[in-house]
């Protein structure tokens, strides 16, 4: 009896837990997109003058506005906005009449390549990085230097400089990021410039966490029970980490798209940034709100998956200490 | 009534609000000492004939594509960029304190889930995108540019604040001074504003780097500094076009860059590890 009313109370903890943890996105979601509306609402001049060009008869500009629905109430707008989001069209372009949705997914590819190649040279570099310092301690010194001293610099100036150098490397050209086969390809080197930034901070937090786990009692009983240096990285200090290194990535997730936007600049490459700097310097405020919008449903989705899974990476991490606590028990 | 910390802290806790007085007013003076070295003659006026001279003893940094003084140019440069940076600290530490003692004093109650609400909103968005965007709307210049940066970079130091008080008000100093009758202004301002503005400052120090970045990103979207006044990220973007033939366009301005970027981080490094030893 009492442990069928313990299942009930769990199943009905669980029911709250995720009513609660739904509400939280969907409200930061709403919020979202009513910044976003008044980012494009507040804006100073007539959208219909902006569109027709400064050249155009008034009674073209006005037609143009009532048809485009911005004499309607603010609510209406507002309720026009959201049921475009539904239906996934995010409004029209001001420039190329095109649903702002089409133009971002044109523009997308490069972008997402260059953060795929620099997520993945990013996550690679610090735990290679430390996985050096663990076995040769003699060079933690002078790494922690260097890598305190990129960290210091602003992110552009790291892109832009290794964007600088990786240009007047001979095996990399900007025909190489051309449509065809390499395409995906032709971005692995111009991804190094986005992930260098983001690699030193997470390189230097992965460090921290590994110097907090060689102070534990698990490590030294690791150690003492004859675990080989590479055991001991892999299944002691990495695999306790994951956790650590995952935040990291998602903390540093914004820092790649600011230093994607130097390296598109650098590379002319025609993804999101050049997208946004046309959208800018073309006043064409859709596409704008659209951008604003798809980073800010990329990172609530990624924030919220990182919450969630790092509880959940915790609990694996604990038990598998727990586990590796009981192996090094049993040899000793 | 005494409602100070213990006092064996005391001389700690002041050495270190010194500490951060001294860096901000630092912050605030530097980008005027720039300005008064800079020779704005020579960062304005063109001189053909002497144009992409390299760096020399007369000319430091080399004259740019219109015979311009690279060094008065970067000087100029470096005064604007910096008063940028430091017009939004001066917005946002307030602001980051205010707001995150605010919640951590109402920790799990609608002012906190309100104040928590915006953090989470804001950090939804990277900041770079949310002050381009606005700035993209509001028009280029440098004039409301401390108030669109310091209206986001708020955040991540009032989370912070929030944190630290909730720990700081469970202390035993507190529920004394409360005990003796403290107001929450006088428990605000004599216990819990020494302790938590040298982190939210080093937390604010830390993100220079970033504030520098968005001006420069600002510029490199013709929203910075209208031409010929130039902005440190402005000089460096317009030097890598002539990257191959003159590099010191773009380099020089960076060594000012790192420069500044390294001494804030040192001073935010010299304040870290002074209230790691003042609040342990």
């Amino acid at each position: 009896m009492n442990s069928e009313r313990a299942r009930k109370h769990r199943f009905q903890g669980v029911i709250w837990r995720l009513i609660y943890g739904s509400v939280w996105p969907v409200s930061l979601l709403i919020g979202l997109c009513v910044l976003t509306f008044f980012l494009s609402y507040v804006a100073p001049g007539d959208p219909a003058r902006i569109i027709l060009g400064p050249n155009a008869r008034e009674d073209a500009v006005r037609e143009l506005h009532t048809s485009m629905g911005f004499d309607r109430p603010l609510i209406v707008q507002f309720g026009c906005f959201m049921g475009e989001i539904a239906t996934g069209k995010w409004g029209t372009s001001w420039i190329t009449r095109q649903p702002v949705l089409r133009e971002i997914g044109d523009h997308l590819l490069p972008t997402l390549y260059l953060g795929i190649f620099a997520s993945v040279y990013s996550i690679l570099l610090a735990v290679s990085l430390n996985g050096v310092c663990f076995i040769f301690p003699r060079l933690g010194p002078p790494l922690i230097s260097l890598l305190r001293l990129g960290i210091s610099l602003p992110s552009f100036v790291v892109a832009v400089a290794s964007a600088l150098v990786i240009t007047r490397l001979h095996f990399w050209s900007a025909d190489s990021a051309a449509i065809g086969s390499s395409f995906f390809l032709g971005f692995a080197f111009p991804a190094v410039a986005v992930a260098l930034y983001p690699a030193c901070v997470m390189t230097t937090l992965l460090r921290n966490c590994f110097s907090s786990i060689m102070t534990s009692s698990y490590f030294r009983a690791a150690r003492a029970s004859g675990f080989s240096q590479a055991a001991l990285f892999t299944r002691v200090l990495l695999s306790n980490s994951w956790a650590t290194l995952f935040t990291a990535w998602v903390n540093q997730v914004s820092l790649l798209v600011f230093s994607t936007i130097i390296v598109e600049y650098v590379f002319s490459f025609r993804g999101l940034g050049t997208l946004l700097m046309r959208s800018i310097q073309g006043k064409d405020l859709p596409v704008l709100s659209g951008i604003i919008l798809l980073n800010g449903i990329f990172f609530l989705v990624l924030r919220t998956v990182s919450e969630s899974s790092t509880r959940g990476l915790f609990e694996v991490a604990e038990r598998m200490m727990l586990r590796l606590s009981t192996s090094t028990g049993d040899r000793q | 009534m005494n409602l100070t910390l213990p006092s064996q802290r005391v001389s700690r806790v002041i050495l270190l609000q010194l500490l951060v007085l001294a860096s901000v007013a630092l912050l605030l003076i530097v980008p005027t000492l720039f300005h008064l070295f800079a020779n704005e003659h020579a960062a304005y006026d063109i001189r053909v004939q002497q144009a992409l001279r390299a760096p020399s003893a007369t000319e430091w940094f080399g004259t740019d594509s219109l015979g311009r003084s690279q060094w008065h140019r970067s000087l100029v440069g470096a005064a604007i960029s910096l008063r940028v940076v430091a017009g939004s600290l001066a917005i946002a530490l307030p602001v980051s304190l205010i707001l995150g003692a605010i919640a951590g004093s109402y920790l799990g109650r609608w002012p906190d889930h309100v104040i928590s609400w915006f953090i989470a909103l804001l950090h939804t968005i990277p900041f770079f995108l949310l002050v381009v965007s606005v700035a993209a709307l509001v028009g280029p210049g440098t004039g409301i540019l401390p108030w669109l940066v310091g209206g986001v970079i708020w955040a991540p130091a009032a989370r912070l604040v929030r944190t630290e008080t909730s720990r700081i008000l469970e202390g035993r100093f507190v529920r004394t001074s409360r005990a003796m009758g403290a107001s929450p202004v006088q428990i605000f301002w004599r216990c819990l504003f020494p302790l938590v503005t040298p982190p939210a400052t080093v937390s604010l120090f830390y993100l220079v780097p970033e504030i520098v970045g968005i001006d420069a990103i600002l510029t490199l979207f013709g929203l910075g500094p209208k031409p010929p006044m130039p902005s440190l990220g402005g000089l460096v973007f317009e030097g890598i076009h002539r990257w191959d033939s003159a590099p010191w366009l773009a380099g020089c301005p960076c060594l000012i860059l790192i420069a500044v970027c390294l001494g804030v981080h040192f001073l935010a490094d010299r304040i870290a590890a002074q209230v790691n030893f003042g609040t342990t």
